[in-house]
């Protein structure tokens, strides 16, 4: 009987499966008449027949396989893969044929009766944990999508009458995986699954858990049917808030359904930012002491995505944020929401990281478009603003969870790897955002996570880091970085009266600036910040300005509460 | 015993070693080179290798008595030469 799982590489079976075929033809010629030869005979005889009844059979069976396990990813030596996305190792559910015959000769009632009957053993109330694992069991479940793909073939309709009664027949969602009509199936499901209450109390926790881990493996591949599922309100919460769902898949799911998905489709983007208003709901309310990690890594790496539009919403810190590009305009919330929202997501270093990367990447944007224009006419008023009013958030929002810096090292590090072209600048949210980038970021939020880690366990205290004067610093030094390297940005400033040699002064120091490594940067900047401050105070007047920041001076102090004149 | 039969004899034993050195060849002794558990793994892999382990197993009996038939053939054609050369 075939009760049996198969893990398997699809690649590796198709050249097996030739090479078989080659020996048996090859064995087939092979023999000599006489007597003597009848006992190899025989021996060739047996193998040709292990080879073409018990070998072909099951590589052919593999090869045409459609309906994959696939929530168990595991290599031959049992390492589980990061990306369900990319796997190579397949595993297929070999039906259990004599329940299979059984299910066949039943009408859809009869069906949905034995399913709702053999569910009686995944509830709480029967007192053992089912092995969902387990080979019998999974010979049952791929018995069952046997039996439904087969229905569902006959009749088109039958799938939207399994969708409505799986609530109360939970065998389906976990039998789903393993149909062939996975991807119509899974995403309602799941979703369902989510988001209905009920659903706990018919499944034992771990199989509840099992259950809506395979059915979110089965649908991290597609970007659109991950941002339906998190378009619905319940099953989001559920996400953001649950603990013990698998980090990396909620984490891919969610960056899919965000960034991905809206890449793919720009008019999905209002879509994205209806997620985005749910989230910072859930952030100031139910959620407010922080997203679980999953989320908050994979909202923290789709921020990316958002984060020139949100800029460009804040326009002042007492006001709504509003992004005008997602419909007919999308209030997020208050400028406090929006912190919040990235406090939620800040709570997870790896997610803070994300944020830092994002932010990072959108101010050096900035930089490059202001200093490509300069030559078509003086600076336009507020152009790092957007930027410099979304580090503030991040740097409050950081300030306010009072943990570790690692967005500031994401930040840092994205500025210098130029990364700043993946931010969809000016053209819109998603237009020029490429996976290839994207990756490079999203592996510096990372490196920067990491980073942070192997520096010790501890927590450093935000007011030793300066935060979120960090960000802001380095907006300023764009700015002043501009003002200095380039004449014509200083003739609306009233800076004439400057001598050269004090811009070429400050033209060497801004150079040395840059060549500052990492740890020594800061401190650079900090210190030429203060020498501009006492010795060119136009200058200083007119970074401000353009960086049109309210409320400079009191980020200036980094919320220590010291003098501003003082310096960090 | 004559020629005949030595020649015969000595036939037989060619014949053999052909089959032998046939099968020696034969694909069917990497196959599981492709087979191991980087390409497939569960119960019916591994009864699947288990399987051609006792094939191959199998053949290679059958080989090596194929061989030592075909020797004692040899043999054999050798004393029918020797009887019919005495009995000439």
């Amino acid at each position: 009987m075939d009760r049996r799982l198969v893990g398997y590489d699809p690649h590796r079976i198709d050249d097996l499966r030739r090479r078989t075929l080659d020996t048996i033809a090859s064995l087939r010629y092979v023999g000599a008449v006489d007597p003597a030869a009848d006992a190899a005979a025989r021996a060739v005889g047996h193998t040709v027949q292990t080879l073409a009844e018990l070998w072909m059979p099951l590589l052919g069976r593999i090869a045409t396989n459609t309906a994959m396990t696939s929530w168990d990813l595991r290599g031959p030596h049992g390492g589980r893969l990061g990306d369900p996305h990319d796997r190579r190792w397949e595993t297929l559910a070999l039906p259990d044929e004599a329940l299979l015959a059984r299910l066949r000769r039943l009408d859809d009632d009869e069906l949905l009766g034995f399913l709702e009957e053999h569910g009686e053993r995944l509830r709480p109330s029967a007192g053992v944990t089912p092995d969902l694992e387990a080979p019998e069991v999974l010979a049952m479940l791929a018995a069952i999508a046997a039996t439904l793909d087969a229905r569902l073939a006959r009749s088109p309709g039958f799938a939207v009458e399994l969708v409505g009664l799986a609530p109360s027949a939970p065998l389906i969602a976990l039998a789903v995986p393993l149909s062939a009509r996975r991807r119509e199936l899974g995403p309602p499901i799941a979703t369902a699954m989510l988001a209905t209450e009920e659903w706990r109390a018919e499944l034992h926790p771990s199989t509840y858990l099992t259950g809506v881990e395979r059915l979110l493996r089965d649908l991290a591949p597609d970007p659109a049917a991950c941002l339906t599922l998190l378009r619905d309100d319940a099953a989001l919460a559920r996400l953001a808030g649950w603990e013990d769902l698998d980090t990396d898949l909620v984490r891919t799911v969610v960056r899919r359904g965000l960034l991905d998905a809206i890449h793919d489709d720009p008019n999905l983007v209002p879509a994205g930012y209806g997620v985005m208003r749910r989230l910072t709901e859930l952030a100031n309310g139910a959620l407010d002491a922080g997203f679980a990690p999953g989320m908050a890594r994979g909202a923290g790496d789709a921020f990316i995505g958002y984060v020139d539009t949100l800029g460009a919403a804040i326009s002042d810190v007492s006001d709504r944020v509003v992004v005008p590009e997602a419909g007919d305009g999308y209030v997020l919330g208050s400028y406090g929401d929006l912190v919040d929202l990235l406090g939620a997501i800040a709570v997870d270093p790896i997610g803070q990281a994300a944020l830092g990367a994002a932010v990072g990447a959108h101010l050096d944007a900035t930089l490059q478009r202001i200093t490509a224009r300069l030559d078509d006419g003086p600076l336009a008023a507020a152009w790092l603003g957007p930027p410099a009013r979304t580090a503030r958030a991040l740097g409050e929002a950081i300030v306010a969870e009072g943990r570790e810096a690692q967005a500031a090292a994401a930040a840092a590090a994205a500025r210098q790897q130029r990364l700043g072209t993946v931010v969809g600048f000016a053209t819109g949210v998603v237009g020029l955002v490429a996976p290839g980038p994207i990756g490079m970021l999203l592996s510096i939020a990372d490196k920067a996570s990491g980073l942070m880690s192997s520096a010790g366990p501890q927590p450093v205290a935000p007011a030793d880091l300066g935060l979120p004067g960090t960000f802001v610093r380095e907006a300023r030094f764009g700015m002043i970085t501009i003002l200095v390297r380039h004449p014509r940005a200083r003739s609306s400033h009233h800076l004439g009266h400057v001598p050269d040699g004090v811009w070429e002064q400050l033209e060497r120091r801004v150079g040395a600036v840059e060549h500052l490594d990492a740890d020594r940067r800061e401190d650079g900047i900090v210190a030429l910040d203060r020498e501009i401050r006492e010795t060119v105070p136009a200058l200083d007047r007119a970074v401000t300005l353009e960086l049109d920041l309210a409320g400079v001076d009191e980020i200036r102090r980094d919320h220590r509460g010291g003098d501003p004149e003082a310096g960090p | 015993m004559s020629t005949t039969d030595a020649d015969h004899l000595r036939l037989r034993a060619a014949r053999l070693r052909e089959m032998a050195r046939a099968l020696e060849s034969s694909p069917v002794f990497s196959l599981d080179r492709y087979a191991g558990v980087d390409t497939w793994t569960g119960p019916r892999p591994d009864e699947c290798r288990g399987e051609l382990a006792s094939r191959q197993a199998e053949l290679h009996r059958a080989i090596e008595q194929l061989y030592t038939t075909a020797w004692w053939l040899d043999r054999r054609a050798e004393q029918a030469a020797a009887l019919a050369a005495v009995s000439w």
